[in-house]
């Protein structure tokens, strides 16, 4: 139950705009392209691009990565685009340092993720691509170098996360592949073979093309030199077969202390890999009800997100899927197995959405988590279905129910856009968090968080034992009348890295009472209380290091 | 079905009197002799049409299907014989070729109910949505008093997600119809997904109770429940929707290992997951065969282009191991072995497509080649002029029907053949030919 006078407050906030979308006057100018803009030839033109919220140099303020694709006419009147770096200035501007970090590729790029693989203290990137994925170190001096591994044959890779799967300390890779795409043999719509959807000729695909083979790639680092080892057979990943992979996302469901991860197919049933423990995987998402819809149909899902939405403790997925269909919401029954609650939780009346990145966040700070999703459509230019599509904000009544506040949120919300890639992160250090989005062919959206909210804490976590960025480490903060869940996570959304801070939305309460953080590792430490207001930075094994207020 | 083709009679313009008085009788074999000899006497495409009707109702079908494809032939705006077409084709089981001849009556009378409904009813079965909704928004309103049709309306736009509408579909079929149970299950489906429990539980119970022997209705109410952690009451739903009819659909298993798993019963749960996996995976295996079956035939015309002949005609008989009921394909593997000399197969294959689809001329035709080439005249006489019967526009028929019978000795009926087949197809010089040849 929520306090009466938190409900008035948060009545507030619902009650007038307050998310404005900045990019512009925040420097976010440049176009991000995947495909032609007016007419999908191939499905390799409807992914987009994610982008990261991420500290790339160490400094407390978020930066942006953003990845274009291209185009497959390529640009003869401009310069091939390429992927961006944005520093953060600090007063809500970015400076475009993409030169000189030595992150200007071109190329067909489709998502990223984050995570300090060599444990040196600085955020490393993992970029999918149409072609050759790319794992940029950090060099510690605001530059990156691009020292991929041998990756085998060129695939689609499409989501990813950095995990460390058997807790060595070491961030391992999984990668999910899209398609084994075949340019040349895959039917335009102006060919004799074109398909279509609703009687309308469109681009081919996913179905009838040939899936892609997901990825784990451990860390086999030895000081001064990174490697790692392709693992996927040994470590069960490839059992299931080959799926249309998207958005990866990993989570510990059953709370055993191992992650597990989770893997959104487009067009076939999910995927949930159960960390056994002893280095490997079993597929399990049919039996743990969170391979299919709730009619056990499988479904198109797109983008993925985790959070502990019903405040018992155990983390609970979000998963968009194709137009016509239903978000699936789905509830940790906390003994292994999840209930989809789509219809119970009002997520049930929305169908005519394409839906992409989905996150879960804390917008005003009541302590519940409320959910976040961007929409738009795969063919442009159809009878039938908007190929630009709102935004969705649903706000979490605190009763395991959701109500979607778009129209009242901003015009940033109800901006249409064939929208992709999403984003978390509080970029201005106001306690409030903020969202980034891709559009495809088209600049990002940068949307402000100025609602009138409730008190907030934001934990870093910076690992010893346990990986340096505590990726798969969780965060348990009690207040007087909730006890809220994180988790440290990479990847995840669509394509997209959110804020590896942990936030948490306070209520009323001006402190948490304790915090108790369970590093991957395997050591558990307690804390508090700690007044809420702050940024907190957590060493393994050091205790509370930093602590900042946040900007005004 | 047949009482729908009954009703058509009203259509057609009483021009046989006695022969319909038979047929109005049920004296069927009456009626047909009657409007036989009436055709000859005086011929009149309606009484092909009576003669298709009344074999019809003696389970005669595929003789049914040539008497309304040869009143279609006669005239080809008569939209009775394109919905009976339909209708017969339809209770054949092929519905693609009922389709197309409820889309033809439409063309000749877009507003015709009974073809609107007919096709719109196939677009549905083969879950093309978006095709049977104009013909549905055009048929409520020239039948806006038929409940069926608002729930049909209902769940297309329940399907494009047009949830409003879909609504208002559903509640208007329930105004004329309080008990229909399309209406009912469907409106009770809609609400119970968007979380509108109130409303939508007392309607599928409803469902239930007005067509307790249909599946879906357990299963919807199973659904519903399931989504209400009332697992017990789920369950029982459940097991009536799999006694019911319900047990080849994978989705009833999904739903009963919902409610065993919420009853604590994990081993029951595993067995429905179990029957829910192994049911998927037939549909989807199901569902590849056709899809490779395509790849066959794609690979098999190209082998075709470069002339190997042999190696086309393993790739369709691949194919048609995948997909034994595809008429079209038998007759493509046919007309392939016919041009590789074998006729024995052709003949096999021919006839098999012929069972399938007994109206489609093009069959015969191959069939009366086949004959003919195998030395057996009068069997390719008699396909060729079944073949002329329903279609008597193709030049070639004509001319291999004059082929058979001056080779029986036949010359002037050969002469007349060949006339007809050179002033179908003026510019052939085989026709000529032969015409010249017969003339000497």
């Amino acid at each position: 139950m929520k306090p009466l006078f938190f409900i008035a407050l948060t009545a507030a906030a619902a009650s007038g705009p307050f998310f404005v979308d900045e990019a512009m006057q925040a420097g976010l100018t440049d176009i991000f392209y995947c495909g032609n803009d007016t007419r999908k030839n191939y499905i390799i033109e409807t992914l987009g691009s994610g982008a990261a919220f991420i500290d790339f140099d160490n400094d407390g303020l978020l930066d942006i990565f953003a990845v274009t694709a291209s185009k497959l006419e390529g640009f003869p009147n401009i310069k091939e685009p390429t992927n961006h770096l944005y520093r953060n200035k600090g007063n809500r501007t970015f400076e475009d340092v993409t030169q000189k970090a030595g992150l200007a590729r071109t190329g067909w790029g489709q998502g990223v993720c984050a995570g300090d693989f060599d444990n040196d203290g600085f955020t490393d990137l993992y970029v999918t691509y149409w072609g050759n994925d790319i794992l940029y170190r950090n060099r510690g001096n605001g530059t990156f170098e691009d020292i991929t591994p041998n990756l085998g044959p060129k695939r689609w890779g499409a989501g990813c996360t950095f995990v460390d799967y058997d807790r060595d300390g070491k961030l391992d890779l999984f990668v999910a592949n899209y398609i084994d795409f075949d340019l040349e043999n895959t039917p335009r719509p102006d060919s004799p073979k074109a398909c279509e959807w609703k009687s309308e000729k469109v681009m081919c695909g996913p179905q009838g093309l040939t899936p892609g083979l997901n990825r784990l790639w451990r860390n086999e680092s030895t000081p001064g030199k990174v490697q790692f080892r392709d693992v996927s057979q040994s470590a069960g990943i490839e059992k299931p077969g080959r799926r249309f992979g998207l958005s990866v996302t990993a989570m510990d469901y059953n709370r055993d202390g191992w992650p597990d991860i989770y893997v959104a197919a487009d067009s076939q049933a999910s995927l949930l890999y159960r960390n056994n423990k002893k280095g490997a995987f079993d597929e399990v998402a049919l039996e743990a009800g969170v391979a299919v819809s709730e009619d056990g149909r499988e479904q198109a899902g797109m983008g993925t997100a985790v959070a502990d939405y019903d405040g018992d403790g155990w983390p609970d997925l979000v998963k968009t899927n194709f137009i016509d269909d239903l978000p699936n919401l789905y509830r940790n029954n906390s003994d292994g197995s999840f209930a989809e609650d789509t219809s119970r939780a009002g997520l049930g009346k929305s169908s005519q959405f394409l839906g992409w990145g989905a996150a879960f966040l804390d917008y005003d700070n009541d302590t519940w988590p409320d959910i976040f999703m961007v929409n738009g459509h795969v063919y442009p230019g159809l009878k039938s279905g908007e190929y630009h599509q709102r935004r969705i904000l649903y706000r979490n009544l605190g009763n395991a129910k959701f109500e979607d506040i778009s129209s009242t949120a901003g015009p940033a919300v109800m901006a249409k856009s064939s929208a992709r890639g999403l984003a978390v992160g509080d970029y201005d250090n106001d306690g409030r968090l903020d969202l980034l989005i891709t559009n495809m062919n088209d600049r990002l959206s940068l949307l402000h968080n100025t609602a009138v909210a409730g008190n907030s804490l934001m934990i870093r976590l910076i690992g010893q034992r346990t990986n340096r960025s505590a990726i798969g480490s969780t965060v348990v903060v009690k207040l007087a009348n909730r006890t809220l869940t994180g988790e440290v996570r990479s990847g995840s959304t669509f394509l997209s890295q959110s804020d590896l801070r942990i936030h948490f939305g306070l209520g009323s309460n001006t402190q948490a009472d304790s915090i108790e953080v369970q590093w991957l590792g395997g050591r558990l430490e307690k804390f508090g209380p700690i007044k809420s207001g702050q940024l907190v930075t957590i060493t393994e094994g050091k205790g509370i290091t930093v602590q900042s207020p946040y900007s005004k | 079905m047949k009482s729908g083709i009954s009703s058509l009679l009203l259509l057609v313009p009483l021009l046989a009197q006695d022969p319909k008085a038979a047929f109005d009788r049920g004296d069927y074999r009456t009626a047909i002799e009657l409007f036989e000899r009436a055709n000859q006497a005086r011929p009149d495409c309606a009484n092909l049409f009576y003669v298709g009707l009344a074999k019809y109702r003696l389970n005669r079908t595929a003789e049914a299907l040539i008497s309304f494809r040869a009143a279609i032939q006669c005239n080809p705006k008569m939209a009775a014989a394109h919905l009976a077409l339909g209708e017969a084709n339809e209770a054949k089981g092929n519905n693609s070729e009922a389709l197309a001849a409820y889309l033809d009556a439409l063309k000749n009378e877009p507003s015709h109910p009974m073809a609107l409904r007919g096709a719109s009813n196939l677009y549905l079965k083969a879950g093309l949505h978006d095709k049977a909704l104009p013909l549905l928004e055009t048929l409520v309103k020239a039948a806006p008093k038929l409940a069926g049709v608002h729930a049909d309306l209902g769940a297309v736009y329940a399907a494009s997600g047009n949830r409003v509408a879909s609504e208002a579909a559903f509640r208007k079929a329930l105004q004329l119809e309080p008990n229909y149970f399309p209406a009912l299950s469907g409106l009770g489906n809609l609400l119970a997904r968007a979380g509108d429990n109130e409303v939508a539980m007392p309607l599928l119970r409803k469902a239930v109770q007005s067509n307790p022997n249909a599946y879906e209705g357990h299963f919807l109410l199973g659904s519903a429940l399931n989504r209400l952690s009332e697992f017990t009451e789920a369950r029982a739903e459940i097991e009536k929707a799999i006694q019911l009819g319900g047990a080849n659909e994978p989705q009833v298993f999904y739903q009963l290992a919902r409610a065993c798993g919420g009853l604590g019963d994990a081993a029951q749960r595993k067995l429905a997951l179990a029957k829910f996996s192994e049911l998927t995976r037939k549909e989807k295996d199901s569902a590849e065969l056709k899809r490779q079956s395509v790849r066959w035939i794609d690979e098999a015309r190209t082998l075709l282009q470069n002339n190997d002949l042999e190696n086309a005609a393993k790739r369709l008989e691949l194919a048609r191991e995948a997909t034994p009921g595809d008429a079209t394909l038998l007759f493509r593997l046919a007309s392939l072995n016919f041009d590789l000399l074998r006729f024995d197969p052709a003949r096999e294959y021919v006839q098999a497509a012929i069972s399938i689809s007994p109206a489609t001329w093009l069959y015969h035709y191959l069939l009366g080649l086949i004959e003919k080439s195998s030395n057996h005249l009068n069997e390719a006489k008699a396909s060729l002029e079944l073949a002329v019967k329903l279609n008597d526009k193709e030049g070639g028929v004509f001319n291999a029907l004059g082929e058979v019978v001056l080779e029986q000795g036949d010359r002037k009926s050969a002469i007349a053949y060949f006339e007809k087949a050179t002033r179908l197809s003026p510019t052939d010089p085989r026709f000529r030919e032969n015409l010249a040849f017969a003339k000497r």
